[in-house]
């Protein structure tokens, strides 16, 4: 039992920082995310001591993940509604080796960028998240959220071009 | 191939979904490569940008819209309204009429002189011999008009009836009528 443990806590170790970063990208509310956090690693626990355990932890936690974000879209209108204003803006890392110029123009082209993302669909959203930022590749994204390979393409061009479109005529 | 590449074949050759046909232009174009430079810089800028954690999220950017928001205020008005509506309603159905009331209030006043007249310590005499005038006034107060006359001699001979009745010193015929009967 205590092995079981100490495995458990070396999964969660390895995983916790992704599950954490793709719950606040998907959700874009910290708390909420954190929540969710606590629900996906305590399934991850069940399923632990289960001993039924999947083939690779990385994508069933994905998996997991994309789905209780799902949910939790759907469930929660009325926090939604009633969500309070910049939790999240006094966390943000500054960049060093800037001009305070170079500070400022950064910042509005990630904010720029930011805007843009939010804007774009959900599913849009999640692709490119699990493409570019989780580094899979796009028939494994498809198998993931149960699409097809050229419907994951599409979805994933679109965003990617307006995305472009945020950053305007750059040298 | 003349033609320079489009944007979505750019990004599809950054795939590595690309032919060798399109590889090849790629790199003997200039501003296809340039065009392809480009789009992946734009893409680890934006990547680096939305790696960053937490992600500095603007709530108003993420609210739902302005029409949505308002449906539960809306509804909660709506509420109100009817809520208060609702009370008023029942509030009126509850007054008194205000006819009833003045008619309740002389009742009440006949009742109690018709208490006084019975329970206070005066005889049954001057009850009797008060009561067709106070026992008239509230009539005509009950019914709002003044009664005629005839009806005034009506009323009071009706009361001399009823105090021959009660006791008081009878005719000597009626005194015999009495005493043969005893």
């Amino acid at each position: 039992m205590l092995n079981d443990e100490t495995g458990y806590e070396e999964l969660y170790k390895v995983h916790y920082r992704r599950v954490q970063r793709l719950c606040r990208l998907l959700l874009q509310n910290v708390s909420e995310a954190e929540e969710v956090k606590q629900e996906i690693f305590l399934k991850m626990l069940r399923q632990y001591r289960a001993e039924s355990w999947p083939t690779d932890w990385r994508a069933w936690l994905t998996r997991v993940t994309v789905n209780a974000c799902h949910d939790r879209q759907r469930s929660t209108w009325w926090n939604r509604w009633r969500l309070s204003d910049g939790e999240d803006a006094a966390t943000e890392l500054p960049s060093f080796n800037l001009t305070p110029e170079q500070e400022v123009l950064g910042r509005e082209e990630r904010d720029r960028i930011w805007r843009c993302f939010q804007q774009l669909s959900p599913r849009q959203q999640e692709i490119f998240i699990l493409r570019y930022l989780e580094g899979w590749s796009t028939d494994e994204v498809a198998s993931i959220l149960g699409l097809t390979n050229s419907s994951v393409k599409q979805h994933l061009f679109r965003a990617v071009r307006r995305l472009r479109k945020s950053l305007g005529d750059r040298p | 191939m003349n033609h320079c590449l489009s944007d979505k074949t750019l990004w599809l050759l950054n795939e590595g979904d690309a032919t060798q046909e399109q590889w090849r232009h790629l790199e003997g174009c200039k501003v296809c490569a340039d065009h392809y430079d480009r789009m992946t810089r734009d893409l680890e800028m934006i990547t680096g940008t939305l790696r960053q954690i937490p992600p500095p999220v603007r709530a108003a950017s993420i609210r739902m819209p302005l029409v949505y928001r308002s449906i539960p205020l809306a509804v909660a008005f709506l509420l109100a309204i009817a809520l208060l509506w609702g009370e008023n309603m029942v509030w009126r159905q509850s007054l008194p009429d205000p006819s009833d009331q003045a008619f309740n209030n002389e009742l009440s006043q006949f009742l109690e002189q018709v208490s006084d007249a019975i329970f206070t310590g005066t005889s049954a005499r001057e009850a009797v011999a008060t009561a067709p005038e106070s026992d008239l006034n509230s009539l005509q107060a009950a019914l709002g008009e003044t009664c005629a006359d005839e009806c005034q001699e009506l009323f009071s001979r009706s009361a001399d009836e009823a105090t021959v009745s009660q006791g008081m010193p009878r005719g000597p015929e009626q005194q015999r009528v009495n005493y043969r009967a005893k």
